[in-house]
């Protein structure tokens, strides 16, 4: 009886990891939800070459899970904001990029164990030697308004900051010789070092109360089962986490102490190998050609009239595509290839990267841009 | 009658000219967003009054096109009611104000994602009139001007790039041949200045800049370059008094949160006021230039804005009528100011504060208590009132018939500094840390208040268990007209602050309310949507905000049924 019992036991015991084992994969569907600010590089892009390393990242996420991605573009000016109106809102299913600590919105989130190590940089010319803050009092030291890096040097005595609202212009105030160094967020000081300046600069990164950071992807709160599977997926990704840091041009060599005293925290040492990841930017093949324009005009009446109206005569303006031009300017080539291909599910637009061919895309596309209303 | 004509006749012109502007001041009109260009929200209108006013019922409404968070108070030119929505805005509309019939409807282009730079809402208070033509600030940045008969755009300016953050929410001032604006968003690195259109051609004739530059007075009153992006915007209405030849602004909190990268990060303030920021500011039109300035709180810390309305009103002061500015101030206190100079007169709790033991009258300057200013690593307990305000936007009125200031206030208290983590654009620093959700002395969370601006006393008072409080208006009928988030608009006896009439309107009402009377009939307007951003700031009082109404987007008209 015993026996028994304990064979029942373990055949519902092998049952109930059976079940496991079919509930997981419904943690992961076939997409992959993912929030991201559409602007944002070294870390995110919606549109152009380089997408930037948490959409790259994600990309390998979703391969490795057997899924494929949708975006959720929401400028992050707003962190708290953003992470509300996307993951919370259920706009998506993860946001890479949240700092590893519980008081950030810890009450609202789960977090993965930190996948890389982002801080705080000093910026200077190879020349200059820098091993102390002591060595920044020499210059005047370029900021960035509302920083770290500003609150620590207003609180000490002894040294000239210039303000600047973004990392670029206090790059390119060390350029014009207005500072003689740059304090400022690593990641996109390297970023703009190596794409802009040819790496003209030494990138420092430098440790201190507030300075070193991990990052976390995180999944709203009790979404276990997938915080569980990116966070093993992560760990596997390791070596590919720091090729795209190298690519980005994140400074990856160990952090200056700032504390005379204090440890330096271990650093994830990241090779380097100059692999580029390059999405290439949408090209129309048909540019130019009115001879396609009935055709698309065709497609786009077969599947897109139903919501954008008839010859795409929307009177509705957030449906009107006659204004992708006034709306979105250049940009409205990357807008609309990434909206038309992975679609905008909050706002009931499906996609249709899957429905319609490569060539269908640009037929429409090339119909839209000959209807379009001047700015 | 011999007398009478020797009375230049140009005097007699001039006589009725100024009887005839004062009517138009306070009588059945309402010609800009306060009601006067001194913001009394005052009405002289008296057929609906304390005796009838059960009586109201709903003429006709107004769909505004967009739901949340609207702010707006119509105002009336001939016949014509002017209103905006929310979201960008989203629509202008110009209506017959007896039918409610719509006569036409702008609808701009709202960039995609204006909501992710607005930091407090996508909002708009409504537009100014002059001259023909309407104007309004819009959230990406522009004042644009259109036709008022036709709704046809004239012309339309860039103020300011609306993706630093900053966005325009209030209408501008009318003064002279000007169309003056501020913009909000001061803690995200903007440096604050009013700026002055012709309303002909849109260009710009002055800008003032609200933070002192290198070589102006003022400007060592901050530490370092930190002037460069001070904040001290003007987002709020302004007022102007064309006797004088003054228009007044006040000024939001100064930037960034950390006061060490100001000054001294202490009640010992020194020299690092942080000038104009949290100030009442006096400009001169014609020039653009502050003629005087008083500062509310020096070297802010708390994120008391000095934004809120500057109310004109005539009192007696030390026997004298004295032409003054009365302020309730985010940070607690009620200011009297001379109007002509800027000289303090007085200044009074109006709500249960705790961060200043009272303001020194020589100095003009707050008395505070050390241990309720937060500092770098210095967490700050129990702070009343908290960074909302012991008032915010909700505008006052100012009823010269009874000499009461009737005023939405907030009873809401915090803890405020410690680091936090925060992020944004994928750069992670340690942010202020607050906990706005504290309930003020008596557990109340908000009230309506009948202010003496006189013997700087309270004269009634209505608790409300939730915050934010509508808007006011008072008028000669004896009655004061408010709305509460629960979207109850309601109609008190301006004497005591007994409820006479009120009436759901279906989502939570934080605008002003306005009146005008057309062919003989008084009508009454308000504005119902309730807030949408503000409560995820106050946590479980938040879920009680949210819980009270739904959102919405529709503006009342209401008048007394003919028998």
């Amino acid at each position: 009886m015993v026996q028994v019992l304990r064979r029942m036991l373990a055949v519902l015991g092998v049952g109930a990891l059976g079940l496991g084992a079919v509930a997981a994969p419904a943690a992961v569907p076939d997409v992959l939800r993912v929030c991201a600010d559409p602007d944002n590089l070294p870390f995110s892009a919606a549109a152009g070459a380089a997408r930037g390393l948490y959409v790259d990242l994600a990309e390998l996420v979703a391969a490795r899970l057997g899924a494929r991605t949708e975006y959720a573009w929401w400028h992050t000016d707003y962190g708290q904001r953003a992470v509300r109106n996307t993951l919370l809102a259920d706009r998506c299913d993860v946001f890479f990029g949240l700092p590893d600590d519980k008081a950030f919105m810890g009450r609202q989130v789960d977090r993965t164990t930190p996948f890389l190590d982002v801080g705080y940089a000093v910026v200077v010319p190879p020349a200059f030697a820098f091993a102390s803050l002591e060595d920044l009092k020499r210059v005047t030291v370029a900021v960035q308004f509302r920083s770290q890096p500003q609150l620590l040097l207003a609180t000490r005595d002894g040294f000239r900051m210039a303000t600047f609202r973004h990392v670029e212009e206090a790059m390119e105030a060390l350029g014009r010789g207005e500072a003689g160094a740059a304090f400022v967020w690593g990641p996109t000081a390297g970023y703009y070092n190596k794409t802009r300046l040819a790496g003209a600069w030494r990138v420092v990164p430098v440790a201190g109360p507030g300075l070193q950071w991990q990052v976390t992807a995180a999944v709203r709160k009790g979404n276990t089962p997938l915080k569980d599977r990116i966070e093993r997926t992560l760990a596997d990704l390791r070596p590919d986490i720091r090729r795209l840091a190298d690519t980005y041009g994140f400074p990856l060599a160990a952090p200056v102490s700032l504390e005379p005293n204090a440890q330096a925290p271990s650093t994830v040492v990241l090779a380097s190998s100059a692999t580029a990841a390059s999405a290439s930017a949408p090209v129309n093949p048909f540019q130019g050609r009115l001879d396609v324009v009935p055709a698309g005009r065709s497609v786009f009446n077969q599947h897109c009239a139903h919501c954008h109206s008839q010859n795409a005569q929307s009177p509705e303006p957030s449906r009107d595509l006659r204004r992708l031009k006034r709306r979105y300017g250049d940009q409205r080539i990357d807008v609309y290839y990434a909206t038309v291909t992975a679609g905008r599910p909050t706002k009931g637009m499906p996609p249709w990267g899957q429905a319609l061919s490569a060539d269908e895309v640009w037929q429409v596309w090339t119909f839209l841009e000959s209807i379009q209303a001047e700015p | 009658m011999k007398r009478l004509r020797r009375v230049p006749i140009v005097m007699l012109v001039l006589v009725l000219a100024l009887a005839t502007s004062a009517a138009a001041q306070t009588g059945p009109g309402w010609p800009v967003y306060g009601g006067d260009p001194g913001n009394t929200r005052y009405s002289t209108l008296t057929q609906v009054n304390t005796g009838n006013v059960e009586r109201l019922k709903v003429a006709w409404a107004l769909q505004l096109g967009s739901l949340r968070s609207q702010e707006s108070t119509p105002i009336l030119v001939g016949d014509t009611l002017y209103v905006t929505s929310s979201h960008g805005p989203k629509n202008v509309f110009a209506v017959n104000a007896k039918t409610g019939e719509v006569r036409w409807r702008y609808s701009p282009e709202v960039p995609a994602g204006i909501d992710q730079y607005a930091c407090c809402d996508v909002n708009s208070r409504g537009v100014a009139h002059a001259n023909g033509k309407i104007f309004f600030g819009r959230l990406d940045g522009h004042v644009v001007a259109l036709d008022a008969k036709t709704g046809k755009e004239l012309w339309k300016t860039p103020v300011i790039d609306y993706k630093g953050g900053s966005v325009i929410t209030s209408p501008p001032t009318i003064a002279k041949n000007l169309v003056i604006t501020g913009f909000g968003g001061g803690e995200y690195g903007v440096r604050g200045y009013l700026s002055a259109l012709d309303q002909d051609s849109g260009r710009e004739v002055w800008r003032t800049w609200t933070v002192p530059g290198p070589g102006e007075p003022g400007n060592d009153t901050w530490k370092g370059d930190s002037w460069k992006f001070g904040g001290a915007v003007a987002w709020h209405i302004g007022s102007y008094d064309p006797t004088l030849n003054l228009v007044y602004y006040g000024t939001s909190n100064p930037a960034p949160w950390g006061a060490s990268v100001r000054g001294n990060d202490s009640s010992n303030v020194g020299q690092y006021t942080n000038l104009y920021s949290a100030s009442t500011l006096a400009i001169n039109p014609d020039t653009g230039k502050i003629v005087w300035h008083y500062q509310t709180t020096p070297h802010d810390a708390w994120d008391y804005d000095g934004v809120n309305e500057l109310v004109f009103a005539d009192i007696d002061v030390a026997g004298q009528k004295t032409p003054v500015l009365l302020k309730a101030d985010r940070n607690g206190f009620f200011y009297v100011l001379d109007r002509r100079s800027g000289k303090l007169i007085s200044a009074k709790p109006f709500v249960d504060l705790n961060w200043a033991s009272g303001v020194d009258m020589s100095t003009g300057r707050p008395v505070e208590v050390p241990e309720k200013r937060p500092r770098l690593k210095f967490r700050a307990m129990n702070v009343c009132p908290n960074l909302i305000g012991g008032k915010n936007w909700m505008p006052m009125s100012f009823n010269p018939q009874t000499g009461l200031v009737y005023i939405p206030t907030m009873n809401l208290c915090m803890d405020m500094e410690g680091a936090e983590p925060k992020y944004t654009r994928g750069q992670f620093f340690l942010g202020v840390e607050f906990d706005l959700g504290k309930t003020g002395p008596g557990g109340h969370l908000g009230s309506t208040l009948a202010w003496d601006p006189v013997k700087q006393q309270k004269v009634w008072q209505n608790a409300d268990p939730l915050p934010y409080v509508g808007g006011m208006l008072s008028t000669a009928g004896g009655l004061v007209f408010h709305g509460d988030l629960r979207g109850w608009f309601k109609a008190l006896d301006a004497q005591n602050g007994r409820t006479l009439w009120q009436f759901n309107t279906g989502s939570g009402i934080s605008a002003a309310p306005m009146t005008y009377e057309l062919d003989g009939k008084q009508y009454l307007a308000v504005v119902s949507g309730r807030t949408f951003s503000i409560p995820p700031f106050f946590g479980p009082i938040g879920e009680k905000m949210v819980a009270a109404s739904a959102e919405g987007g529709t503006l009342f008209v209401f008048e007394l049924p003919s028998r």
